[in-house]
C-alpha cells in the first residue's frame, strides 16, 4: 500500500507562527485551546472533515493530520515546560536573600586561660601515669612549712613571704604539703601531681600576684634518680610545648630536696637563639625540682636507703603567660569579659 | 650579689682559660650560682649571681672564686691570712678585754686594737672595687670592714676605741629598757632575746646587725677595736627581723658564717689597715671561743651517687672534685670515703648534700635522661567529670570563668549581708583591702562585673569555682570549714544582637532554667521553692534550690539596694550553690529507654486563673492524677495584662499523650484533657479561655 507523501499542513506554519509570539502560559494555553480545543480547535475541526472524504483519501489525510497534532502537541508542553521553568526561576529570584547579613552570633565559649594551661598540664602527666590529688588551702604550719624542712627560722622562709591566719595556720604557699599528706597516707609507688590555689604574700603588680596557681608533682619508687627527674620533664614539655623542646637542670636549692635543681626549657619565642623574653640566654626557667630530701621520706616512715623519689614544682600562672604571650598576670584576675572571651 | 670580674682574678686565674666572661658566667650558673645578668663597669663585668639561701659561703668573691676554680680545674690562691705584727717592737699597748656572757649567741668573738690610724678617704682602687658592685665608700676603716666582708665573707665592725667605756667589750643580751642609736640615727628599743656588743656600761651594737651611733668610726678617731666575731644566726635572724633591720652583715650571719673565719678576716682586715691607714697592733688578737665547734665528717658511697644521680660518676672524678671544694677526703673501702666538710660549707649535712657536690660540679646537663618505671595508670580527681560538664554546659550558654582573689575586707562585705558575717581574719595582711576570707562568691563577681560595666561591656555572665572560708560557731580561730562552691552571675541581654529576633534581658527564668539543666547533667532534680529572706537577693525575685528536699544554694536577682551600692543600671542575676552535695555521686552513664512506637498527640489547653496560683502547684495536682498516658507538661504561653480581670492570669499548656501499647484515640485524649482541666477547674477555679 502507498503511503501519503508527506506534506506540510497549512496549519503548521500558521500554528509556528502564533506559537513564536506567545508569551506567557496564559497565551499558549489559549493557543492550546484555538488548535486542539475539543470543539473548535482547528485541528480538530479538520479531523471532524475527515469523515467527508473518500475512503482512499481519508487514510492519508488522517495521517498528516494526527502527525500534526502531535508535532503540535508536542511543541505546546515543550514550551510550557520552558515557561514553568522561567516562571520558577522568576520566584527563586525574588525569594532571595543577602547572604552577606552577618549570621546569629552564637556565643562562643571560651576557657579561662589558666583552666585552659592547667587541665591540658593535667591531662598531659595522667597520661604519663601520673594521679592527681588536691588538699587544702589553709595549712598547718607544720605541712606547710616544718614537715618539709623549714622549721621557724630558716632563711626559706624569707623566699616565702607568708599570709598566716593565726601562730599554726596559713595559707599554703605551695601545694607540697599535700605531698606530705598523701605520703603519710600510702605506701610506695607515689606517683602524683598536685595542681591548686597557693597564697604569697606579695603586692600585686604584672609578675606578682598574691594568689596563683601550682602543679606539683612527686614520684618515689624503688631506683628513682635525678635522671628520671629529666626524662619525665623533657616529655612533659615536649608535649606542652614543641618536639623541638629542650630542657636542661641547674643546681638550686630548696630545703625539701636534695640533690636540688631548677629546669630551664630552651625558649619557646627564640627557639634557644636568644630574645628579650630569654634576656638573651636562649633558656626560660620554668620550674624548681629535685630528690624528695631524705629526712623527709624518713618523717613519713620511708626508708631512704630503700626509696627514692623527685619531686617539682612549677606556676601554671607562668606558663600560661608564656604559653598564650600575655604580658600581664593581672589580667587573668580581672575577669574582664573580653579577655576571657580570647580564650 | 654583685661579683666583679677583676676581684675575682686576685684568687683565680681566668684568663689562663681564654675563655669568654659569658663561659665563666654560665659555667657558674651550671654549678648552682645563677649569673643573672653580666653588666659591663669600667671596661670590667659584673656578674649579678643570684646565690640561694643555702650558700652563704658564695656571698663574697673567695667563695665564687672557689667555684670557678673547681669547675675549671684551677688553682685558687686565697689571700694572706696570717697575722700581721708592728714593724717596730716598742708599739703602745693599750688596755683590752673581750667577755662573752652568753656563748650559746656568741660562739666566738675575736678583736684587736689598734692605735694611731688616720681617717680618711680610701685609695682609689679600694674605692673602685666597693663601687663597682654597688657598696658606697665611707671611710678607709670602714670601707675596709666592707671591702674584707665582700672578699672572704666575714662581717667586721669597727669601734671608736677611745669610746668604749673601760675600753673593754662584752657580749650579754639587752637588759630590760635598754635602748640603742644605731649608725642610720634610729632609736632602737631593746628586749632581753636580742644579743648586743657592749662596753663596760652600755650597749654599743646589735651583735651582727649594725653597730651604734656612739661609738661609730669618725674623723677624730685615733684608735679602733676592731670587731670580727661569730654569731649565732638565729639570734642575729631573730632579733633583726623584730627591729625591721636587714643589713649586709644580718644577712650574712643569719644564713650562717664561718666560724673558723673571725681570726682570718680580722688578720686580713688589719693588714689593709696598717696598709692604708696606717697605725700600730695595740693589743694582741683577742680571740674568746670557749667551744670550738667540731668538724663534720660524713660519709659517701659512690652507689649512693649512682642511685640518687642515676649515672655512675669516676672515683677519681669525686676524690678531685671535692678537695678542690676544701673538702678532705679519705678512702675508707672501695667506693666509700669519709669526708671532712669545711666549716664554711653550713649547707652540708647529709651524704646526699656531698652527692650533690659531685654532680653539681659533674654537671647536670651531663647527666643522661632516663625514664621511671611505668607504675599503675594516671587518673584524675574524682570531681573531674563533674567539673568537666558543669563547665562545658556554662560554656554552652556563653558563661565565662572568672578567677577571683579569695580576699576581702568587713566594709567590702557589708552590703551583702543583714548582718555582718564572720569571717576568717589573716593576721598579717599586706593592704587593709586584703584582710579576710571571702565567705561567699557572689561579692567578689559583683566587683568583677562593676570592672566590666566600667570598661562598656553590658552583656556579663560569669561563674567561678572557689573555695569559701566559713567559721564555725565556736568561735575557735582555727575552727572553720573550707568548701569548693559555684556561683553564677548574668546581665545584659539574653540573646546576642542580631537584626532580626526579638530582644529579652537575661531574667530569673533563664537562670533558674541554666541551673536546672546543670544540675539535671548531674542527675538530679532541682526543686525550687520562693525565699524573701536572701540578704542579697531581691525579696521578690529569689530562690532556694531544693534537690531531693534538701537546700542547694540560691538563685535570684540582685537586691535593689546592691544595685543602688554599686550604680548598677541593669538588673543582676546571681546563683550559688555548694558543691560537694552536687558532686555527690560519680558522674552517671546514661542508660537508653525504648522510644515509644505510637504517635503521641498534643492538646493546648488555655485558662485563666488567680495570679497567687504557684505554677509548681498545679503542677503536682496534675501529677497526681497519673494519667500514664501523659507524658509531659510543658507551660507555652503566659499573659498578664489589662484584658485579663484584676489579679488574674492567663496560661496555655501543652499536654503531650503517648501510650507504650497502642496509638490512642481521639476520644481517649478528650477524656484525658477533659479530666485535667476538671481538676484545674475545682482545685483552681481555672476558667477555660479559648
Ligand atoms: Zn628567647
Amino acid at each position: 500500500m502507498k503511503t501519503a507523501p508527506d506534506r506540510v499542513h497549512p496549519l503548521w506554519d500558521e500554528f509556528c507562527r502564533h506559537l513564536n509570539s506567545v508569551s506567557s502560559l496564559v497565551e499558549l494555553s489559549d493557543l492550546k485551546d484555538k488548535y486542539l480545543g475539543r470543539k473548535r480547535g482547528l485541528i480538530s475541526l479538520e479531523l471532524r472533515k475527515l469523515g467527508a472524504l473518500s475512503p482512499q483519501e481519508r487514510p492519508a489525510a488522517g495521517h498528516e493530520l494526527n502527525e500534526l497534532k502531535k508535532r503540535v502537541e508536542k511543541l505546546l508542553s515543550q514550551r510550557t515546560g520552558e515557561f514553568k521553568e522561567k516562571e520558577r526561576l522568576r520566584k527563586l529570584e525574588m525569594e532571595g536573600i543577602d547572604v552577606t547579613l552577618p549570621g546569629y552570633a552564637f556565643a562562643p565559649s571560651a576557657i579561662h586561660p589558666l583552666r585552659r594551661v592547667w587541665k591540658e598540664m593535667e591531662e598531659i602527666f595522667v597520661r604519663m601515669g601520673f594521679a592527681v590529688v588536691s588538699g587544702p588551702e589553709v595549712e598547718s604550719d607544720y605541712y606547710n612549712f616544718e614537715a618539709l624542712n623549714i622549721p621557724k627560722g630558716h632563711p626559706a622562709r624569707d623566699d616565702q613571704d607568708t599570709l598566716y591566719l593565726s601562730e599554726n595556720l596559713v595559707l599554703r604557699t605551695h601545694t607540697s604539703p599535700v605531698q606530705i599528706r598523701t605520703m603519710e597516707n600510702q605506701k610506695p609507688p607515689i606517683r602524683i601531681i598536685v595542681p591548686g590555689r597557693v597564697y604569697r604574700r606579695d603586692a600585686v603588680d604584672a609578675t606578682h600576684t598574691p594568689m596563683f596557681h601550682q602543679i606539683e608533682g612527686l614520684l618515689v619508687d624503688e631506683g628513682i634518680s635525678l635522671a628520671d627527674l629529666k626524662g619525665t620533664l623533657e616529655v612533659f614539655f615536649k608535649v606542652l610545648f614543641s618536639p623541638d623542646t629542650r630542657v636542661r637542670l641547674r643546681p638550686s636549692y630548696f630545703p625539701f630536696v636534695e640533690p636540688g635543681a631548677e629546669l630551664d626549657i630552651s625558649c619557646i619565642f627564640c627557639a634557644g637563639g636568644g630574645c628579650r623574653v630569654c634576656k638573651k640566654s636562649g633558656w626560660i626557667e620554668i620550674l624548681g625540682a629535685g630528690m624528695v630530701h631524705p629526712r623527709i621520706l624518713e618523717r613519713v616512715g620511708y626508708d631512704p636507703e630503700k626509696y627514692t623519689g623527685f619531686a617539682w614544682g612549677m606556676g601554671i600562672d607562668r606558663i600560661a603567660l608564656l604559653k598564650y604571650q600575655v604580658n600581664d598576670l593581672r589580667l587573668f584576675f580581672e575577669n574582664d569579659v573580653r579577655f576571657l572571651r580570647q580564650f | 650579689m654583685r661579683i666583679s670580674c677583676p676581684w675575682l682574678r686576685d684568687f683565680v686565674d681566668i684568663d689562663i682559660l681564654g675563655v669568654e666572661t659569658t663561659e665563666v658566667a654560665d659555667a657558674l650558673t651550671m654549678v648552682g650560682l645563677k649569673v643573672e645578668e653580666i653588666q659591663e663597669f669600667n671596661d670590667s663585668y659584673i656578674f649579678d649571681v643570684e646565690v640561694t639561701t643555702n650558700r652563704p659561703d658564695c656571698l663574697n668573691h673567695l667563695g665564687i672564686a672557689r667555684e670557678i676554680a673547681a669547675h675549671f680545674r684551677l688553682r685558687l690562691k686565697p689571700p694572706d691570712f696570717s697575722l700581721p705584727q708592728n714593724e717596730e717592737h716598742n708599739a703602745t699597748i693599750l688596755s683590752s678585754s673581750v667577755t662573752i656572757e652568753n656563748s650559746d649567741l656568741c660562739p666566738r668573738y675575736a678583736a684587736r686594737v689598734i692605735t694611731g690610724i688616720r681617717i680618711e678617704e680610701s685609695p682609689d682602687w679600694l674605692r673602685a672595687r666597693l663601687e663597682a658592685v654597688g657598696q658606697r665608700p665611707i671611710n678607709n676603716i670602714v670601707d675596709i670592714t666592707n671591702y674584707v666582708m665582700l672578699e672572704v665573707g666575714h662581717p667586721l665592725h669597727a669601734f671608736d676605741y677611745e669610746k668604749l667605756q673601760e675600753n673593754r667589750i662584752v657580749v650579754r643580751t639587752a637588759k630590760r629598757g635598754e635602748s640603742l642609736i644605731t649608725l642610720d640615727g634610729v632609736q632602737r628599743k631593746l628586749d632581753s632575746s636580742m644579743l648586743m656588743i657592749c662596753d663596760a656600761a652600755d650597749v654599743v651594737a646589735l651583735a651582727g646587725i649594725m653597730g651604734g651611733e656612739e661609738s661609730e668610726v669618725s674623723e677624730g678617731s685615733r684608735s679602733i677595736l676592731l670587731e670580727s666575731a661569730y654569731f649565732n644566726p638565729a639570734t642575729v635572724r631573730r632579733t633583726a627581723k623584730s627591729l625591721g633591720l636587714r643589713t649586709e652583715a644580718s644577712f650574712r650571719f643569719e644564713r650562717g658564717a664561718d666560724a673558723e673565719m673571725p681570726v682570718k678576716a680580722l688578720n686580713r682586715a688589719c693588714r689593709l689597715i696598717q696598709e692604708i691607714a696606717g697605725g700600730t697592733f695595740a693589743s694582741p688578737v683577742m680571740d674568746e671561743y670557749p667551744n670550738p665547734q667540731p668538724q663534720r665528717t660524713l660519709q659517701l658511697r659512690s652507689e649512693r651517687i649512682r642511685k640518687v644521680v642515676g649515672v655512675s660518676i669516676d672515683a677519681e672524678f669525686i676524690t678531685d672534685t671535692l678537695p678542690r671544694l676544701e673538702f678532705k677526703v679519705s678512702h675508707a673501702q672501695e667506693g666509700v670515703w669519709q669526708v671532712k666538710v669545711p666549716s664554711f660549707r653550713v649547707d652540708i649535712g647529709i651524704e646526699d648534700d656531698l652527692v650533690e657536690e659531685v654532680a653539681r660540679h659533674y654537671g647536670y646537663d651531663r647527666i643522661q635522661t632516663t625514664y621511671p618505671a611505668p607504675s599503675g595508670i594516671g587518673s584524675f580527681l574524682s570531681t573531674h567529670n563533674h567539673d568537666r560538664i558543669l563547665t562545658r554546659t556554662l560554656g554552652r550558654f556563653g558563661f565565662l570563668e572568672a578567677f577571683n582573689y579569695v580576699f576581702t575586707n568587713p566594709s567590702k562585705e557589708t552590703p551583702f549581708w543583714n548582718h555582718p558575717p564572720s569571717m576568717v581574719a589573716i593576721s598579717n595582711p599586706l593592704t587593709e583591702e586584703d584582710t579576710h576570707l571571702r565567705v561567699s562568691l557572689v561579692p567578689g563577681l559583683v566587683e568583677a562585673l562593676r570592672r566590666n560595666f566600667h570598661r562598656g561591656n553590658k552583656v556579663v555572665r560569669l561563674f567561678e569555682f572557689g573555695k569559701v572560708f566559713t567559721p564555725s560557731d565556736s568561735g575557735d580561730a582555727e575552727d572553720f570549714k573550707e568548701t569548693p562552691r559555684l556561683a553564677l552571675l548574668a546581665t545584659g541581654e539574653f540573646y546576642q544582637p542580631f537584626w532580626n529576633t526579638f530582644r529579652d534581658e537575661f531574667h530569673f527564668h533563664h537562670l533558674k532554667g541554666i541551673v536546672e539543666v546543670l544540675l539535671e547533667e548531674l542527675g538530679h532534680q532541682a526543686e525550687f521553692e520562693a525565699r524573701s529572706d536572701i540578704a542579697l537577693l531581691h525579696p521578690g525575685i529569689a530562690a532556694r534550690v531544693l534537690v531531693n528536699g534538701e537546700a542547694l544554694g540560691v538563685l535570684g536577682q540582685l537586691h535593689p539596694r546592691l544595685q543602688e551600692t554599686y550604680k548598677f543600671l541593669q538588673t543582676v542575676l546571681v546563683a550559688e550553690l555548694p558543691l560537694d552535695p552536687i558532686y555527690g555521686d560519680p558522674v552517671r552513664e546514661p542508660q537508653y529507654e525504648s522510644l515509644g512506637r505510637f504517635p503521641s498527640i498534643q492538646r493546648d489547653l488555655c485558662f485563666v486563673v488567680d495570679k497567687k496560683v504557684e505554677y509548681a502547684t498545679m503542677l503536682s495536682a496534675l501529677r497526681e492524677l497519673d494519667i500514664p498516658d501523659l507524658q509531659d507538661i510543658q507551660l507555652v504561653d503566659l499573659y498578664q495584662g489589662s484584658t485579663l480581670p484584676w489579679g488574674k492570669v492567663s496560661l496555655a499548656i501543652r499536654l503531650t499523650f503517648a501510650s507504650p501499647k497502642k496509638t490512642l484515640t481521639q476520644e481517649e485524649v478528650n477524656r484525658y484533657t477533659d479530666e485535667i482541666f476538671s481538676v484545674l477547674k475545682s482545685t483552681f477555679s481555672a476558667e477555660a479561655r479559648s
